[in-house]
């Protein structure tokens, strides 16, 4: 069915992409920030998200948390290349360091979630390919992972011990010094 | 309590497990304690290769002391911050008679104590190649990655191509010093230049070479002038240096691409730049004085200071003090406590990346063959 309207509301409405969660939860985002994703992009790229984007792999609280993030920095981007037109006035450089405090604030407190959540959203990072998700995220886990014994980090993470006991005395033995 | 936490692919583990810090090897040794699955990906020779890509500049791992000194023997002093894959025993047990005299590009290259000879070694592959001896007295030598294009942040082994550059004083002519050059291609010394000092005693000062594309800087004392290598001519030729209040000094490589110059006032950093003027006439400009009272953790004044060695791609000067050493980074001005000994003479930094995939280790090496 051919849609009525004009063509800036045609416009509007292309700009926007519906993403279903694995649990049936739609959410409309624009274009900008969907495509912070690379999996969306090339899926926009390649026409397939007429009638909504499945993702099977994500659940819809998670999916939330995904897009508070990729709109966040959607803006950030967008507001990026404002700034690095022609203008590079000390005002403009002002504003674009007060931002990236923000930014960096929006980051710290977007980690406080539970082990749980953060692994939910690594796990959504790397389907979706959103790279500064997934750095995010991932730095967060190899941070909490110094200085840890090879217990604590099963234990912290709930990974199951498979090696051997005889594997895992000889790979001791064989590197003492890193247990000293 | 809290649901736990799903199990992560091996994408994303892989992607965790590349941002470990590797200044500390023993996290991520003991991160492939862990499971099968970290321990499969941690000892791939492929996520080496990632981690590499990713960190890009190797850590400092630890130094030399004394390699410069007859006496004692040279020690290995790992970084403070972490335990060290390259214990001093492991590099001490089987290195009794070989002296480091340089690290750069993933290869460590040390002289036969008796005979003279040099090797080039490789700590992370094992990799070793013998050098016969150059034919002159040399008293310092650098080794280099000779690979066309390379941006060393990955040389390694004996299989791809390295240089050796030689110095040393003719021992017919006191006046004249000498190089000489190895290619590991044609698997000998291939070309080699002398320079008149005109002064009677000029002898190598052994500290560390400086490589800035295909210019060799090497330190000579008394200090007041510094030799440089050409290696696309073969050309050695001198140059002065600026009037400094310490003898302990090192050059280096800037991050502009220029001839840099570190040394110590009191207790201050001074860090010069060799910088040509708008006549095209070539000359030292002190670029930077960093207080190192202010600089480095130290609560009470210091009255020895020197400057022992720089980290290449770590951008980082050590500096020796009665209170220990130090890194100092040049970017941030950072300064931090790689040791507690008191160290005031030159040291060869070692910097590399070391993942459990390294953990097949190659040490001890080498062993004497003869």
């Amino acid at each position: 069915m051919a849609s009525a309207g004009s063509g800036d509301e045609k416009a509007a409405a292309a700009a926007m992409i519906t993403l279903i969660s694995s649990d049936n939860e739609k959410f409309e985002v624009t274009e900008a920030t969907a495509t912070l994703s690379q999996t969306i992009r090339h899926m926009i790229e390649d026409g397939c998200t007429d009638g909504g984007v499945p993702l099977p792999n994500v659940t819809s609280k998670i999916l939330a948390r995904v897009i508070e993030y990729c709109k966040k920095h959607a803006t950030a981007a967008a507001g990026e290349e404002g700034s690095s037109s022609s203008f590079s006035d000390a005002a403009f450089l002002e504003v674009d360091r007060a931002f990236l405090e923000e930014l960096e604030e929006f980051d710290d407190a977007f980690l406080e979630v539970d082990r749980a959540t953060l692994f939910d959203l690594i796990l959504a990072a790397n389907y979706l390919d959103i790279k500064g998700l997934l750095n995010l995220t991932c730095q967060k886990v190899a941070d909490s992972v110094k200085g840890k014994t090879p217990e604590q980090i099963r234990e912290m993470y709930n990974i199951v011990n498979d090696l051997t006991p005889e594997e895992e005395a000889e790979i001791r033995r064989e590197t003492q010094w890193a247990f000293e | 309590m809290a649901a736990p936490p799903p199990e992560l692919i091996e994408d994303a583990v892989a992607e965790i497990l590349l941002r470990l810090p590797g200044e500390d090897p023993a996290c991520l040794v003991r991160a492939s304690l862990v499971c099968r699955l970290w321990r499969r990906i941690l000892s791939d020779p492929a996520f080496l290769r990632r981690y590499r890509r990713f960190h890009r500049t190797p850590p400092l791992l630890g130094f030399f002391a004394d390699a410069y000194r007859s006496d004692p023997a040279p020690r290995f002093v790992p970084t403070a911050a972490a335990a060290s894959p390259f214990s001093t025993a492991a590099f001490h047990s089987h290195h009794r008679n070989w002296l480091p005299l340089d690290f750069r590009h993933g290869r460590f290259l040390l002289r036969q104590v008796l005979t003279h000879d040099l090797l080039v070694w490789d700590p992370i592959t094992g990799d070793r190649e013998e050098l016969y001896h150059p034919g002159i007295p040399y008293l310092s030598a650098a080794v280099l990655c000779a690979a066309p294009g390379c941006d060393h942040c990955d040389c390694h082994g004996t299989s791809s191509p390295f240089l050796v550059v030689c110095v040393g004083i003719d021992d017919t002519d006191y006046e004249m010093v000498d190089a000489c050059v190895y290619s590991s291609q044609v698997g000998e010394w291939v070309s080699s230049a002398s320079v008149l000092m005109y002064r009677s005693d000029p002898f190598v000062h052994l500290t560390r070479a400086a490589v800035l594309g295909d210019e060799i800087y090497f330190t000579l004392s008394p200090g007041d002038t510094i030799l440089k290598y050409d290696l696309g001519r073969h050309y050695l030729t001198t140059i002065d240096l600026p009037y400094l209040d310490s003898l302990c000094y090192i050059v280096m490589p800037t991050e502009d691409g220029l001839l840099g110059l570190a040394s110590t006032s009191e207790s201050s950093l001074c860090l010069w730049s060799r910088m040509v003027n708008a006549e095209g006439a070539a000359g030292w400009i002190l670029c930077r004085e960093l207080e190192l009272e202010t600089v480095l953790p130290v609560d009470n004044p210091i009255n020895r200071a020197s400057v022992i060695g720089f980290a290449e791609g770590v951008n980082a000067i050590l500096v020796g003090t009665e209170f220990g050493t130090f890194t100092v980074d040049l970017k941030s001005g950072l300064a931090r406590k790689l040791s507690e000994q008191e160290i005031l003479y030159p040291v060869i930094p070692f910097t590399s990346f070391y993942t459990p995939g390294c953990a097949c280790s190659k040490l001890p090496l080498p062993v004497e063959t003869n």
